[in-house]
């Protein structure tokens, strides 16, 4: 049997189990109970299938069969084996599957711990299986090539990085683990029960918020350190698509606080479960559909599931907003009574600025679609999102350093102030050193001023809070984190500064205090290992940066990877931009452009004056025109006159002229004001220049980035909060399967008030 | 619990309102070559290169190229730093910036070559200040 028939046969045995499952979820959620049993061995038959699917895959990238045009299309015999994970979700139906993969995997923990949500909670979530298993079966991974090759492809050197194996899986579980809170919105508007099932799916939000979280930062970190785009953010339609659901499931894990707590906002815990899901599969939209091709650097093209895609997105923006305003009228949450500020206010405002975010990046991504509705479509500067963010930023960081006062409800005012006192001192104290120190950009102080007395107010209580119970103390480990992020954010964008170095060889340059020397090349930058070299001086000691920079046959240009000098309070960011010989080998060779007067004295061994035009000539739309140049040497001397015809239709000519030895000299572009002209030199002596070797030239951009560190230390806090919050809310979970028989459920519990976190 | 609505709802406003403005102030409409020469602010043009007429001036740091659209009118782009690596192999180019001293002065070139990856790729480069 074939490899291709094989995994196809797995897709549709995946289908087949995932539809019988689904089924029998929808019988089991009506009259006959019994049917749960069944839907459980169906699901995990479905599940085993797709997640063999995914491992078949890869076993054909293990055993190089370029008959597959996937494999063939992301692989190469040359590729080292570990690379060939990230092969497998380099392209469009890879990344499905590994989403499908992840979907299947969380489903199998699911069926134990959704209690009475079982039945429907599964039939919803399944839905969503059944639309990634359509689309692969619409565009399989399996296909036969048309023309098998005897090799593949290869990978991108971009993606040969083993931040490509591991980024990807990690963003696709956060993807796939949204899809539960969402499922269980679902069952509980259909059950009718609008309060428990927060207590449900607060693991999963809290699971799926950290897990995309991580992955947001570690595509940064990888744009940052691998790519060398100088950022480790651009606000790119691809990485607002993974930003968007993250800043919904962020906001819902604040809605159920506040639910948990007092019971109140049922109706917007529902729309930003539904939501944060649906801006998962919008974002799919966006990026996979191709229809921001002109906008995006790194968007996937069209792969003829558009209509797919766009069924995907609509059915379930029906089932869910639907199923919301249907039930809206009988949802009630427990009505509020107490002062207009307290902990529960400023919890709902986070969740009010959280999303509001998300509705800015929402809309800005989609300016390209919007605009295409009136007219052409546009796409907005990146200056947009930071206008947008600044006041939200302001507006968070505010609240973040309110929150530890807040929470602390037994506390007098006075000993409230108390308990402030330090941690704003310190903040004072570091505001104003920063200032001090030249941080001074416009409104930026006071949000430095916010982000570090939100720094120190949450350690503060998350020491007591930990020291109490520290299974509580994720939440404000979290916000300790938080704050270091937002404080990274801004120091490290807003006050990077760069600089742009050409050094020939041996030359030297300082920037920010750095002293770079360029020490030559290693081998002949035609290898993936080729960089460039440099001597690094800074108060005395020496070391050498190696930004890499090579050809790459592949792409048909030239690779970069930055050096970075890490530090604590700032990177110095190394970018190569160009080499002489890139720019040598890629400008056109006899090029010279000369300004009015200017005269230039080696050119190919003639000495060339540009002296000015002739009178133009203009025959109807044609328009022709001749520069004149004097030319001494090499058996030359004289005024030449090389012409440039306009024609009516744009096009250019530049007809040669006679110089000398079979040299000739053509007029490429001519420019009125102020006067210049490009000259195209040809013939034996241009052809001998072109194989001298050149110069060896190199351009940098050396850039200093502030306190950079805090944006990874400040991920790596946020993610251990987070990973204690899903321990604390899984403790309410059930940890092994309903019975089956089971009596009808007891009415609905009224809301516990639990502590808070 | 009102005076939390009306707090709330006013933020909701005030920010909805704030968004709108700010999109539309940060717009660079994608624009023909004759409107783009007409217009004061900053926008997008895109289109083919013409191979022929590209030339980099070595002194300036300038890259100096023409772009057709697809009624086959010509515009010439300026673009302040090194030649993008894989300028030669562009299909299409996007320009964004403004129409100054008769060429169109580019902060940012997206530049969409045919690749091996996934068909074709577009990388982005910004121009020198």
């Amino acid at each position: 049997m074939n490899v291709s028939i094989l995994g196809n046969l797995f897709l549709g045995a995946g289908l087949t189990f995932c539809a019988l499952a689904t089924v029998s979820y929808l019988y089991a959620w009506g009259q006959a109970k019994g049917t749960v049993a069944w839907g459980r061995r169906f699901y995990r038959a479905s599940a085993f299938f797709s997640v063999a699917t995914l491992a078949y895959l890869f076993f054909l990238f293990l055993t190089k069969h370029y008959e597959i045009t996937y494999v063939a299309e992301y692989s190469s015999s040359d590729l080292p084996a570990y690379y060939l994970f990230a092969s497998v979700w380099a392209g469009q139906q890879g990344s499905f599957l590994l989403w499908l993969g992840w979907s299947a995997v969380l489903g199998l923990f699911m069926l134990k711990r959704l209690g009475e949500y079982e039945e429907r909670g599964m039939f919803f979530y399944l839905l969503v299986q059944l639309f990634l298993l359509f689309i692969l079966i619409k565009r399989s991974p399996f296909a036969l090539a048309a023309n098998p090759m005897a090799d593949g492809r290869g990978l991108n050197p971009l993606l040969q990085d083993y931040w490509m194996v591991i980024h990807p899986p990690v963003m696709f579980l956060g993807f796939a683990a949204l899809a539960v809170p969402f499922a269980l919105a679902m069952a509980a508007l259909t059950k009718g029960e609008y309060q428990n099932w927060v207590t449900t799916a607060f693991p999963w939000v809290n699971f799926g918020r950290m897990v995309l979280g991580t992955a947001i930062i570690m595509g940064g970190f990888w744009a940052y350190k691998v790519l060398g785009w100088g950022g480790y953010w651009g606000w790119d339609p691809v990485e607002n698509a993974s930003l968007m659901p993250f800043l919904g499931s962020l906001a819902l894990t604040h809605g159920f606080l506040i639910q948990k707590n007092k019971g109140s906002l049922p109706k917007t815990n529902f729309f930003l479960a539904v939501t944060a899901f649906l801006l998962v599969v919008y974002g799919t939209f966006l990026t996979r559909s191709g229809i921001l091709a002109d906008f995006s650097v790194h968007s996937f093209v069209d792969l003829g599931i558009n209509a797919f895609l766009v069924l995907f997105l609509f059915t379930f923006i029906a089932i869910g907003y639907g199923m919301l305003l249907w039930k809206s009228r009988r949802i009630k949450g427990v009505a509020y009574s107490g002062p207009v500020v307290n902990q529960d206010f400023s919890v709902l405002l986070m969740v009010l600025f959280i999303s509001l975010s998300a509705f800015m990046v929402l809309l800005g991504t989609s300016s390209p679609l919007i605009t295409r509705l009136f007219g052409q479509p546009s796409n907005v500067e990146i200056s947009y999102y930071v206008r947008t963010h600044l006041p939200i930023g302001i507006a968070i960081a505010f609240l973040l350093s309110m929150t530890p006062y807040l929470f602390w409800r037994s506390a007098t005012p006075y000993e409230k102030f108390k308990k402030a006192l330090w941690p704003a001192i310190l903040a004072v104290a570091f505001a104003a050193l920063t200032y001090a120190l030249g941080f001074r950009e416009s409104v930026y102080p006071i949000f430095h001023f916010l982000t570090f007395f939100a720094l120190f107010s949450n350690i503060a209580i998350f020491f007591r809070s930990f020291s109490a119970r520290p299974v509580n103390s994720g939440g404000h480990l979290s916000h300790v984190g938080v704050s270091m992020l937002l404080a990274g954010f801004v120091f490290s964008s807003v006050y990077s500064q760069e600089k742009r170095l050409n050094l020939a060889l041996g030359d030297k340059a300082t920037a920010f205090g750095y002293t770079l020397t360029y020490k030559g090349t290693e081998g002949d930058l035609k290898q993936t290992e080729n960089a460039l070299i440099f001597a690094v001086e800074h108060k005395g000691r020496t070391s050498e940066a190696r930004p890499r920079f090579y050809w790459s046959e592949y792409s048909r240009g030239y690779m970069r990877k930055p050096a970075i000098e890490k530090g604590v309070l700032y990177d110095l960011y190394i970018s190569p931009i160009n080499h002489s010989r890139a720019s040598e080998a890629q400008a056109e060779p006899g090029m010279v452009v000369l300004a009015d007067g200017e005269t230039k004295e080696d050119v190919f061994g003639y000495k060339v004056t540009f002296k000015g035009f002739t009178e133009p000539k203009m025959e109807g739309a044609e328009v022709s025109v001749a520069a004149l140049l004097q030319v001494a040497g090499y058996g030359v001397s004289g005024v030449r006159k090389p012409v440039l015809e306009i024609k009516s239709s744009g096009q250019r000519v530049s007809p040669p002229v006679e110089l000398s030895g079979g040299n000739t000299v053509a007029l490429l572009d001519a420019r009125p004001e102020p006067r210049q002209v490009a000259l195209k030199f040809s013939g034996p002596s241009v052809d001998m220049a072109a194989t001298q070797p050149t110069a060896d030239v190199v351009s940098i951009e050396v850039s200093k980035k502030p306190l950079i560190s805090l944006v990874w230390v400040g991920t790596f806090i946020v993610t251990l909060g987070g990973i204690i919050s899903v321990i604390r809310r899984g403790k309410d979970l059930p940890t092994s399967a309903r019975p089956i028989e089971r009596t009808t459920p007891e009415a609905s519990e009224p809301p516990k008030v639990l502590a808070p976190r | 619990m009102k005076a939390r609505y009306i707090i709330a709802l006013a933020i909701i406003i005030g920010f909805v309102i704030y968004g709108a403005v700010s999109l539309k102030t940060s717009l660079t409409p994608y624009v023909s070559f004759a409107e783009a020469k007409k217009s004061p602010q900053t926008v997008q043009v895109m289109g083919e290169l013409e191979k022929s007429q590209t030339r980099y001036d070595t002194t300036a740091n300038l890259l100096y190229f023409t772009i057709k659209d697809k009624h086959g009118d010509l515009l010439e782009v300026s673009y302040k730093g090194v030649k993008p690596g894989n300028f030669d192999q562009a299909t299409q180019i996007v320009a964004i910036g403004d129409y100054k001293n008769k060429v169109f002065e580019a902060d940012q070139l997206l530049v969409k070559c045919p690749s091996k990856y996934q068909g074709e790729e577009v990388q982005s480069y910004k121009a020198e200040k």
